[in-house]
């Protein structure tokens, strides 16, 4: 092989490279990690998911306008920081409750599998207990602060601050319940895998 | 029980709740609740805190940033990214392994997310480097310990979690990450340089000035995000949130229009993980808010002062940021993400002690780095051993040299403040 014909077949190799690790950042961006779920649980994914989105694309929005106004017309919208900030628990909420759908939310694995295999069962059904537990309390919690101060008016939006309050209530609320059904989940499995091993046996 | 008792026993709660696996935002809710049970606190308060963390307006840039990030990855800057890289050090020898390095630096100036770079680029390029020779346990190491460049360069994740908890202005930051973030990258490759004369690994790439030129021409519009970011906060021409907006514009108008890498359908996910990703982020720093405030009540930061100073005989700030990033490296082996949870703690002691706020960032970021190839937790180096099928237990074997590398210039950075605080006070001179 000449270097000419050496150089071009290594050149070919290292563009594929180039397109391989093209393709793989977009498969991590673009992969539906709904793909598969019953269409129940899609559906319930999918409005969490556009509301979450709307509530961004709104932030981008408002902050891109504002700024831009500011400096071609020399005009700022005086409600635009503080509509962003009250717009903050929505997305905040939204992604928690879809992490928690996806199992995505960040916790430590090490010492959990350093655990014996005949206790992790027992230990992961009592996490989910206090998911739950802990997830209902703050939901009640801050729905008693969404009815105390839930009617007073954002200076400059003017709107109830318990339209933004009341995220905390939807958020924890609805992580607590995507928890309670995945422990049923796994607990019915459990109860079926059992019960295919006895009469099999 | 004394306050500062309570205190203690909601900071093992915390840490118990992580170690059996219950999620981070559990354990830091639980640690509050039973924190303010035990200090009489009004429980009404924690909503309250966590609404006045949610509404810094700084945490803006945090989804802002993550979906620009996320754009300028869907839109096919990784492969653009890595092509520039090996036209200019891929004839060195070792040329592949330099080219798996500059690729994180310049992936941190766009994405801002080690893990991104890691598990994208990271696993296309070990196999790669296998195939031409690279043991996979080194190979592996490399590219978990250059993932953790990103995160020093702006924007990065940490550095806006950072701003957000202390208020340290974000343009500073970000501007007292950038020297670092290349020496990090310059120590990275001198260790490669060293490895490659002894071992006689090979160049990857002829050099050809015409191509450097041609790769330069194609990844040259990714460049103009961490331009516009930095340009932008350091003129005074946006505040962080802004700048995250006009990012956000200029990646998607890139990704959509310029490379047409992405439609309509791509851009609904993107924006997906964007909310994901930052969300559950947001709720954590919210808490953390609510758990500084009763750890404060109950004077734990006088405490870790008086503790400090007996464990520091000797008067020096030095030692006394050395022994509270020890402390900070410590928390980062076990907790991701760290600053949210551990800022709110040490804040107060940083300020009794006078600690410039811009350099301890710095500090922090990189204990943050640190923690993310130190076990138990070293979630890169997991990551990077499972692309390169090597134990985790080879792979930080292999990635002695620059664990050290980066505890060497972790002391350095200590010692020389000027490193991360220079470029930031010239610029604002």
């Amino acid at each position: 092989m000449t270097q000419a014909s050496h150089n071009a077949a290594k050149k070919t190799k290292i563009d594929e490279i180039v397109l391989q690790i093209e393709a793989t950042a977009r498969r991590m961006e673009l992969n539906d990690p709904d793909e598969g779920l019953p269409l129940v649980d899609r559906i319930v994914n999918r409005i969490v998911e556009i509301a979450g989105v709307s509530v961004l694309v709104g932030i981008v929005t408002v902050v891109f306008a504002n700024a831009s106004s500011r400096y071609l017309l020399n005009h700022s919208f005086s409600w635009a920081e503080e509509a962003v900030q009250l717009a903050m628990p929505w997305l905040a909420m939204t992604g928690v409750f879809l992490s928690v759908r996806r199992g995505t939310v960040i916790r430590i694995d090490f010492f959990f599998e350093k655990i014996p295999l005949k206790l992790q069962p027992t230990i992961a059904y009592a996490g989910y207990i206090v998911n739950v537990f802990i997830l209902l309390f703050m939901a009640y919690v801050s729905l008693q602060f969404v009815m105390f101060f839930g009617s007073d008016v954002a200076l400059y939006a003017d709107i109830p601050m318990g339209l933004s309050t009341s995220a905390l209530v939807a958020g924890t609320a609805g992580a607590a319940m995507a928890y309670l059904a995945e422990f049923f989940r796994e607990w019915r499995a459990k109860q079926r895998a059992a019960a295919q091993w006895s009469d099999r046996t | 029980m004394t306050p500062l008792a309570g205190a203690g026993v909601s900071v093992l709660l915390l840490c118990g709740l992580l170690v059996l696996r219950i999620p981070m935002l559990v354990s830091v809710a639980s640690a509050v609740f039973f924190n303010y049970y035990f200090s009489n606190a009004w429980m009404m308060t924690l909503p309250q805190t966590m609404m006045s963390g949610l509404g810094r307006f700084v945490l803006i840039a945090l989804p802002l940033f993550v979906l620009a990030g996320g754009l300028m990855n869907a839109g096919g800057i990784s492969g653009r990214l890595f092509e520039f890289a090996r036209a200019i050090v891929g004839s060195l020898r070792g040329g592949l392994a330099h080219v798996n390095v500059m690729t994180s630096m310049f992936f941190g100036g766009m994405i801002g997310s080690s893990t991104a770079d890691l598990a994208g680029t990271g696993s296309i390029v070990i196999p790669e480097m296998q195939k031409n020779g690279y043991p996979a346990d080194f190979s592996a190491a490399l590219t978990a310990s250059s993932s953790g460049i990103g995160p020093m360069i702006p924007p990065s994740s940490p550095m806006i979690l950072y701003s957000a908890v202390t208020g340290v202005s974000l343009g500073a930051l970000f501007l007292a990450g950038v020297i670092p973030g290349l020496l990090l990258a310059l120590r990275q490759m001198l260790i490669v340089s060293y490895l490659a004369r002894k071992r006689g690994w090979l160049p990857y790439a002829s050099f050809s000035m015409d191509e450097v030129f041609r790769t330069g021409r194609r990844a040259l519009l990714s460049f103009g995000m961490p331009l516009i970011i930095v340009g932008g906060l350091v003129l005074g021409v946006f505040t962080p949130s802004e700048a995250g907006a006009f990012a956000v514009v200029y990646a998607l108008v890139l990704a959509m229009f310029v490379h047409r890498a992405l439609d309509l359908k791509g851009l609904f996910r993107v924006l997906v993980n964007a909310v994901q990703m930052s969300g559950e982020l947001l709720v954590i720093v919210g808490l953390s808010f609510a758990l500084g405030a009763g750890l404060s009540n109950a004077h734990v930061p006088d405490f870790l002062v008086k503790l400090i100073d007996v464990m520091v005989f000797y008067d020096s700030d030095f030692l006394r940021i050395l022994a509270l990033v020890i402390l900070a490296i410590l928390a980062g082996m076990i907790l991701d993400p760290l600053i949210p949870v551990l800022l709110p703690i040490i804040l107060p002691t940083l300020i009794a002690y006078g600690i410039d706020l811009v350099h301890f960032g710095v500090l922090m970021v990189l204990a943050v780095v640190i923690g993310q190839v130190t076990p138990p937790m070293a979630i890169a180096l997991i990551i990077a051993g499972r692309i390169a099928k090597v134990d985790q237990i080879q792979v930080m074997r292999a990635n002695a040299p620059f664990f050290w590398g980066i505890v060497v210039f972790l002391i350095i950075l200590i010692s020389v403040p000027a490193i991360a605080t220079w470029l930031p006070h010239y610029m604002r001179n």
